[in-house]
């Protein structure tokens, strides 16, 4: 047994795992060695030491601050303006799920007015998604069917301000 | 948890929010020592365990009162600690050897010894200091605060294996720093 296998064996602190022989041979070699003697007399002290250190307390008065804070959230929970703060934040989560619904429904109006100006209405609902690909592929050619593209994007421009208006 | 702790969380969840001190006092001391080992400045720590109070309170509805309450609440302190750590450009340790990198362990022991008035708590509050910061949060929850493994894996965010090695590596540097005879060790038995 050498020094650096007790040291070693101080170090890992957790001796269970070990055999009782084997601790024997370590401690043995500890109590005359005059390094590992005293290293492990001071890992013995080390965990009582460490948690009989005086607890550092803060200068302020830390129990008092938090309750202060508890208090306030408290009163913010059941004060008027607060409620009213929280409904219109729920609000206008609401207001923000109808402009994205609003904005889609833009999207698809206007989607179908450039398709229906290509092909005519009975046409695309007669083709099918199929159909509807390859429509997308042949448009717009003429000046009427731009007109109508224009029309469509200002449909859908006009569709994403709308729910900001009615916010307001 | 202790049943005293059990009873203060279930009275404070009944709507005793005054109850919620009785905790604040219980660990401020524990906690301050903890954070004040991270953050290095009082007023830092200060504020970071308020915070952490605070935010055990408005989160306590997830607490599991079958569990003790303190790794609970230390795992909050160190999460808030860390982010006051970035918010202050100071290096935050993660996962692994990473937590090796220690920076300024000197200043950590500088902190506490303004406000530890015993020589030889001092000798041993430094001695802990120095450590890097891994081995140092390890041994203070360890010893200190006599968490579990796997507690103090959790709130550190690593590895119950990665404890165990920062656990082994700082009872070989407090050995080295504090040889026997020295005020620390050699005067308790």
């Amino acid at each position: 047994m050498t020094c650096a296998h007790v040291l070693g064996l101080i170090d890992a602190g957790d001796f269970a795992d070990y055999p009782r022989a084997h601790l024997d041979a370590a401690w043995g070699h500890a109590r005359q060695c005059p390094t590992c003697g005293p290293a492990l007399e001071a890992a013995r002290t080390l965990p009582k030491d460490l948690a009989t250190l005086p607890q550092v307390l803060p200068a302020g008065d830390l129990r008092a601050g938090v309750l202060a804070r508890i208090a306030q959230i408290e009163r913010t929970k059941t004060d008027p303006a607060t409620a009213a703060l929280r409904l219109a934040t729920a609000r206008s989560w609401a207001y923000d799920w109808w402009g994205s619904v609003a904005m889609l429904g833009g999207f698809a109006a206007s989607l179908a007015i450039v398709l229906a100006s290509a092909h005519g209405e009975t046409a695309l609902f007669k083709a099918g998604w199929p159909g509807l690909v390859v429509t997308t592929a042949t448009m717009p050619s003429t000046a009427r069917d731009t007109l109508m593209l224009a029309g469509a994007a200002a449909l859908y421009i006009a569709s994403m301000f709308a729910p900001l208006r009615s916010r307001s | 948890m202790s049943d005293s702790d059990r009873t203060v969380v279930r009275a404070v969840r009944d709507g005793n929010h005054e109850a919620f001190g009785d905790l604040v006092a219980r660990y401020q001391g524990r906690l301050f020592g903890l954070i004040l080992m991270m953050v290095r400045q009082p007023a830092g720590a200060e504020e970071v365990v308020q915070d952490a109070f605070v935010r055990a309170y408005t989160h306590l509805d997830h607490y599991d009162d079958a569990r003790p309450f303190y790794p609970w609440m230390a795992t909050i302190a160190i999460r808030l600690a860390q982010n006051w750590l970035r918010a202050h450009g100071r290096t935050v340790h993660r996962e692994g050897d990473s937590l090796e990198g220690a920076d300024e362990p000197r200043a950590a022991a500088t902190a506490l010894n303004a406000l530890l008035s015993n020589e030889r708590d001092r000798a041993l509050w430094d001695a802990v200091a120095g450590l890097p910061q891994g081995e140092r949060m390890a041994v203070t929850l360890y010893y200190r605060d006599e968490m579990a493994v796997g507690d103090i894996a959790r709130a550190l965010a690593v590895t119950s294996g990665t404890v165990k090695t920062f656990l082994f590596r700082a009872r070989r540097h407090l050995r080295e720093r504090l040889p026997a005879g020295t005020i620390s060790l050699g005067d308790t038995t």
